[in-house]
């Protein structure tokens, strides 16, 4: 299926999202709430779109969630969509003043002046971290507290997160890197709480991953066993290549027997 | 009662009850709905049956769902004349009887007065009433809504013989889509289209939902029919899940209403057991069951989504549409979600025919529903107006005429109040002012004047509210009752919020006025959902019709109203006669003086409430607001 992209014709899968098409085409749109691993949620509304309707009626709306369909026609660079995009970004930075990600993109879009209070938070509420502990890692430790202006992302009751698994995923995707993570050697710390950090059971190098978190994957697929998970990058390719190799080698027995 | 197993049987037995309904029997309606019972309704009914009972009178005493005219109860009307008593003591139950019901004598100290002290002998005469056109609350006022037999004397259940007897799902969906039928929870979108969409779109299961969650401040018409006609809203419920093919329903409702949620568990176990509802409904293929899910209380789960997420058991938060319920809703089946009073219009739009519906209202829906209003609707008129309480009016009635007419006016109009503006559409609704008072009340009409009809609330103001501050009042409410979820709407409430308290406090700028205009635009066009898309609203309209008062905040740190204590004082002028009654009513003591004479206000003892201005019948008390305080200071 064909859509249009500020008049460009670009080919689409159904059920695609004008986000990642656009991204794919090289359009360059502007997002906090948004990752390619994940259920769009339209959370940040920085990535504006002002789709062409009939009669001249457009609408303004999130690329992230709106569904490529059969004669989609999209702009990105409308006045009504910079306009908007502007307050948004100017509401924004109001919450979070000294995000690095955020001043780039103010910049970018020509923010110039705030004309709201500094609300000095961290979080711009984008709630990936809680979507990708939810979806991806399947611990389902945080969640959305609280409503209106006292909204927090945080495990249940703000207290240490009880079903935290020390993955890390919700740091890692984290569009303004609010959560605390700390890594020793031998530990992992985030949410209020202390992991222990498993080491390579071939070489003793410090694994990202602990005990809950091998435990947690095991409930939730057979593909990979305990002694697979618990090796670092270059051991898990050694054991690998000597397993490829015995396949080989084997093969190859295999067929002298057979000759 | 045993179960009814054929259309016909129903039919059969609605057709008796209506016909054994002696229309001379003497029925003593006495309001038990929320407001009336509030104001003594039980001890009341207690005292009507121990009076009848003592007297042996063949009398009935109903004891009914809302009236409406819930500022004046408790409400009694004697049926068949139609004679209305207001504010009804227990003590007044032997006089009712003796004079009224048995010797034909009226008691004017229990009748309804206007402003002019005129007496209004009936119920349809009162002004509040007569105006007004009963559809949803035909029956109100008639049946005790625990009883199914009184729903059934009234010619309840009637349509869903009609519709499982004689009619096909299709045929249903058209009758009404051709009412013109549009959605009373506040979008106004045509609910027969809806129920199209949900007929049509696939799914093995298929579900229907009642949006009672009715939560704006001050609303309270939903609340009302549910408790005062349980089966109404049921019986459009199971004719929209035959229409629909849905065979799970639920009803959201707030936990906060615990009578409504009695009264439709009630109702929902009659109609079980008597084959209405449950398995083979009327010994046909046709299945449905009721259940009742009771809300926690959060504004954003009236929004069809995140009410959707909330009976998942999930966090009320809105999500995207579409896909819209109709095509993937309550756990991703197929749902058609209907509000209250929508529900309630379906067996009279069945039992009278579409084109009865559509013969009141504006526009032309016969080639598209969207091409008018039809109907009534049930407004709660609250604020500044003689006559409070619950109306159904027609569609396209001006406001005029229910501000003026059935809200009988203005309060304290002779003390020189006038009429400012009337809010309308609950918290995220526009206000409205006085050139527009000859402006029919409609889905369209409304929107195009900023505002819009949401679920029905009607707030009028006079000339002592200031716009500033009702602006600031709305936000506030929704700044707290957003989800949270979406920038627009959580950070610009947050940041509106910011801008109209610092203006009610006279520390306001120009460049203010601007940023809130921006903000809003923003807000409209780019939240999630409808709460943050209309939450500009009360700014935004007020800004329009009201920017005078925004300026004189800014420029003149004046409250043109004197309604922002910050910016005001109250003083006792010349005109003061020395009648004490401020002084005997002022709460904290700030008034002193001697009979005779003129009375003086320690400023710093007065917390601005204004109780003495409100009881001043001799103008005596000024307020002073802006740069007047100022001058007055130096004297």
């Amino acid at each position: 299926m064909d859509i249009l992209i500020n008049g460009k014709k670009v080919k689409t899968r159904k059920g695609e999202h004008v986000l990642e098409v656009a991204r794919r085409e090289g359009f360059d749109i502007p997002s906090l709430c948004h990752h390619a691993a994940l259920t769009p949620d339209g959370a940040c509304r920085l990535c504006l779109v002002e789709v062409e309707g009939p009669e001249g009626k457009n609408k303004v709306t999130t690329a992230c969630t709106l569904e490529v369909s059969q004669g989609l026609s999209v702009r990105l660079d409308t006045p009504e969509v910079a306009a908007n995009r502007k307050v948004v970004l100017e509401m924004l930075l109001s919450r979070v003043s000294d995000s690095p990600t955020l001043l780039k993109l103010a910049d970018k879009y020509g923010l110039l002046e705030m004309r709201l209070v500094p609300q000095g938070e961290k979080c711009v509420l984008c709630g990936l971290c809680a979507r990708v502990c939810t979806e991806l890692v399947g611990a389902k430790a945080l969640t959305m507290e609280g409503r209106g202006t006292e909204t927090y992302f945080q495990p249940p009751f703000g207290e240490p997160a009880k079903d935290c698994v020390g993955c890390g995923s919700c740091a890692f995707v984290c569009p303004v890197s609010c959560i605390e993570y700390k890594k020793t050697d031998k530990t992992i710390e985030i949410w209020g709480r202390n992991f222990e950090r498993l080491a390579c059971t071939e070489c003793g190098e410090p694994l990202d991953l602990t005990p809950e978190h091998r435990d947690l994957i095991r409930r939730r697929t057979d593909l990979l066993t305990p002694a697979e998970m618990q090796l670092c990058g270059g051991c898990e390719r050694r054991t690998t290549m000597k397993t490829m190799q015995r396949v080989v080698e084997g093969q190859q027995t295999l067929e002298t027997a057979r000759r | 009662m045993t179960k009814f197993t054929t259309p016909a049987q129903l039919t059969d037995h609605v057709a008796k009850a209506k016909a054994t309904r002696d229309p001379n029997k003497i029925r003593v309606s006495v309001c038990a709905g929320t407001g009336c019972k509030a104001s003594g309704a039980d001890a009341l009914i207690a005292a009507f049956q121990a009076e009848l009972e003592a007297r042996k009178l063949d009398v009935e005493v109903l004891s009914t769902g809302c009236h409406g005219f819930c500022e004046r109860g408790p409400l009694v009307v004697l049926h068949p004349s139609g004679v209305l008593y207001q504010k009804v003591k227990p003590k007044d139950v032997a006089d009712i009887l003796e004079k009224t019901v048995q010797k034909g004598e009226l008691l004017p100290r229990l009748q309804y007065r206007d402003e002019n002290r005129q007496i209004f002998e009936k119920e349809h005469d009162v002004p509040f009433y007569k105006h007004q056109e009963r559809i949803v609350f035909a029956m109100n006022g008639h049946i005790d809504p625990r009883s199914i037999d009184d729903y059934f004397s009234m010619g309840g259940y009637e349509a869903l013989g009609k519709v499982v007897g004689q009619m096909k799902p299709d045929q249903v969906v058209e009758e009404v889509i051709a009412s013109g039928l549009r959605g009373r929870g506040g979008a106004g979108f045509p609910a027969g289209w809806k129920w199209r969409f949900t007929r049509q779109a696939e799914g093995d299961r298929k579900y229907l939902i009642c949006n009672a969650d009715e939560g704006d401040p001050g609303a309270f018409m939903d609340r009302s029919v549910l408790e005062g006609n349980p089966h109404l809203v049921l019986e459009g419920m199971i004719i929209g899940a035959y229409a629909c093919g849905a065979s799970e329903g639920f009803i959201y409702v707030r936990n906060e209403y615990p009578m409504a949620v009695r009264h439709i568990e009630l109702a929902i176990a009659k109609a079980t057991e008597l084959g209405l509802l449950g398995q083979h409904i009327l010994g046909t293929d046709f299945c449905f069951n009721v259940h009742v899910n009771r809300g926690g209380g959060a504004f954003v789960c009236g929004e069809e989504t995140a009410l959707i997420a909330s009976i998942e058991g999930r966090r009320g938060s809105p999500r995207v549409r579409p896909p819209f319920p109709a095509q993937k809703g309550l756990w991703g089946k197929p749902t058609n979600i209907n509000n209250v009073e929508t529900w309630a219009n379906v067996p009279t739009i069945i039992n009278r025919g579409a084109a009865w519906f559509a013969s009141t209202g504006t526009g032309d829906v016969s080639k598209s529903p969207l091409g008018g209003s039809k109907g009534t609707k049930i407004f709660s008129l609250v604020g500044k107006v003689n006559n409070t309480g619950l109306v159904e009016v027609p569609m396209g009635i001006t406001l005029r005429k229910i501000v003026f007419d059935i809200g009988g006016g203005i309060k304290d109009s002779k003390k020189g109040r006038t009429f400012k503006a009337v809010q309308t559409g609950g918290p995220s609704g526009g206000c409205i002012p006085d050139a527009f008072l000859d402006h029919p009340v409609d889905f369209d009409e409304l929107a195009k004047l900023g505002s819009m009809m949401g679920s029905g609330g009607m707030i009028v103001m006079d000339d002592r509210t200031c716009m500033v501050e009702v602006a600031r009042y709305f936000v506030d409410f929704l700044k707290e009752e957003s989800c949270g979820k979406c920038t627009p709407c959580r950070e610009g409430l947050r940041a509106m919020s910011e801008i109209l308290n610092r203006l009610v406090r006279g520390q306001g700028r120009h460049a203010d006025l601007d940023l809130l205009e921006d903000l809003g635009r923003t807000m409209k066009t780019a939240s999630l959902c409808q709460l943050g898309q209309t939450a500009a609203n009360p700014v935004l309209s007020t800004l329009r019709y009201f920017r005078h008062e925004y300026v004189e905040h800014v420029d003149h740190a004046r409250c043109p109203a004197g309604q922002c204590i910050d910016l005001i004082e109250y003083r006792i002028n010349e005109q003061c006669t020395g009648c004490t009654i401020c002084a005997k009513k002022c709460p904290t003591g700030a008034i002193t003086g001697q009979n005779k004479e003129r009375h003086v206000l320690d400023q710093s003892k007065c917390v601005r409430c204004g109780v003495c201005f409100d009881v001043c019948n001799f103008n005596g008390v000024s307020i002073l607001s802006g740069p007047e305080l100022a001058g007055k200071a130096k004297e």
